[in-house]
């Protein structure tokens, strides 16, 4: 097989897992607040191999999301592609930063995330345009520190899984 | 090294190695891509059709996310001893006088119910409408809360707009149907509107979600209204798309604010298809008429 079609399916293969992950349902109030492992996946193959990973797999990768989560089709898409076009606009700088401060990078995504995915698209609420609260404020808190505790074991473990398969 | 991964300088003839960043036009078609699903999702409900049977194909992605619990627990029912079964059976033996007694009292509001103007629809209740279905999936985001169930395709009875029951109640809707699995718009969701009549004044009104695990509140009610504290609201059947007499909230707390031409109700919902599995579906006999 080609080496270059190889990695790019490796790369599919692990992004799949992290799907996986996400569509495990917990019986619980966790299933609010847990990570999205496939946009923590996504990141860190945008910044480990820029070149490997486009705006076709994020398109692809959010409506499947937006499939999952029934949420509106094409806004886990669109919010996907920004992401992967900043990830790859400074993958340099965001590369070279400690881990701890990659996390904080993602803390503050997540939080950006999780407040676009409250916007009322529907217009159900006549007096507001989001829909969040101080609970789901509370919420998006907890999503993004899992988010950023999840950073580290996820890069280092995409890492590894990266230097054990994908030969460039 | 590919070719395009590296540029040559200018200046002084060496090899530039950088990744060229994605082109701005790929890019822009992506969002403009994304967009018009967004706007068509809003204005046209496409996704409704679509999403059911999106969800058929992500079936196996979800069984396998659930395969490590299964084998997990299967690993631990085959290593329990006769002891722990025993003590279980007990425990669910408990359980299921809990639930009997609770029964006993849906019985009871069914009975007042029935005596409340809902006895025609009440006769015509036939056990046979009834389906029961399992949770598979619950989305993520708790302001627009959708559940996923897995269907029979075999019974072609499941139809967009069947209401969805808990033993406690009324849960919601399907809004989309596929070959293995329907969504559920749930009653605590934003989008959710459910005409509703109180248990004792006798009031109609409409009932709209705020997300899970919190209140709930009926719109556009006169201040002339006379509500009461702690009563229960159950679903009037207005619109043909609810059954009637189901029980959905209870009112939670009322306020009259000077800057506001109607009462501010709050509802507490019912119940919560977070830690539950099961659920009835009820066959909407005025929408396939």
């Amino acid at each position: 097989m080609n080496r270059a079609l190889k990695n790019r399916l490796l790369i599919y293969l692990c992004l799949f897992m992290g799907l996986i992950i996400d569509s495990y349902n917990f019986s619980s109030n966790f299933q609010f607040i847990k990570p999205s492992f496939v946009l923590l996946i996504l990141i860190y193959w945008n910044m480990a191999l820029p070149d490997k990973v486009g705006i076709t797999t994020a398109l692809l990768f959010g409506v499947l999301i937006d499939l999952l989560h029934s949420s509106l089709l094409g806004l886990h898409g669109l919010l996907f592609v920004l992401i992967t076009y900043l990830c790859q606009r400074f993958f340099y700088q965001f590369r070279i930063t400690p881990i701890w401060q990659q996390s904080f990078l993602i803390f503050i995504l997540a939080i950006i995330v999780k407040q676009i995915l409250a916007f009322d698209f529907l217009d159900s609420e006549v007096n507001r345009t989001n829909l969040s609260d101080n609970y789901y404020f509370v919420n998006t808190f907890y999503y993004a520190i899992l988010s950023s505790l999840s950073w580290a074991p996820v890069y280092y473990l995409c890492r590894l899984y990266r230097r054990r398969w994908i030969k460039t | 090294m590919l070719r395009k991964e590296h540029k040559v300088s200018h200046i002084s003839s060496e090899a530039i190695f950088a990744i060229p960043t994605m082109k701005p036009a790929k890019v822009l078609l992506s969002l403009v891509f994304c967009f018009l699903l967004i706007l068509t999702d809003i204005n046209y409900k496409s996704s409704e059709i679509l999403r059911a049977y999106g969800k058929d194909m992500l079936t196996p992605v979800i069984y396998i996310a659930k395969t490590p619990v299964f084998i997990f627990n299967t690993v631990i029912d085959f290593f329990n001893t006769r002891q722990d079964l025993r003590l279980t059976i007990n425990a669910l033996e408990q359980e299921n006088l809990k639930l009997k007694s609770i029964n006993s009292l849906m019985n009871e509001i069914s009975f007042e119910n029935r005596r409340l103007n809902s006895l025609e629809d009440s006769i015509e209740d036939n056990p046979d409408d009834y389906y029961l279905v399992k949770k598979k999936f619950l989305s993520t985001n708790d302001l627009k809360p959708v559940m996923t169930v897995s269907v029979n395709s075999r019974e072609e009875v499941f139809a967009k707009n069947n209401a969805v029951l808990s033993e406690k109640g009324l849960l919601g809707r399907i809004v989309s149907q596929g070959l293995l699995n329907a969504e559920v718009m749930l009653v605590q969701d934003s989008r959710s509107l459910v005409p509703v009549v109180s248990s004792t004044s006798r009031l109609h009104a409409i009932l709209q979600g705020s997300g899970l695990s919190r209140l709930g509140h009926l719109n556009n009610i006169k201040k002339s209204a006379e509500y009461k504290i702690g009563e229960e609201l159950y679903s009037s059947g207005l619109g043909g798309v609810y059954p009637s007499g189901y029980p959905v909230a209870k009112i939670k707390a009322i306020k009259d604010n000077p800057d506001n031409e109607f009462l501010d109700i709050q509802v507490a919902f019912l119940q919560s298809p977070v830690d539950q599995d099961y659920f009835l579906v009820k066959k909407n006999i005025q929408a396939d008429e």
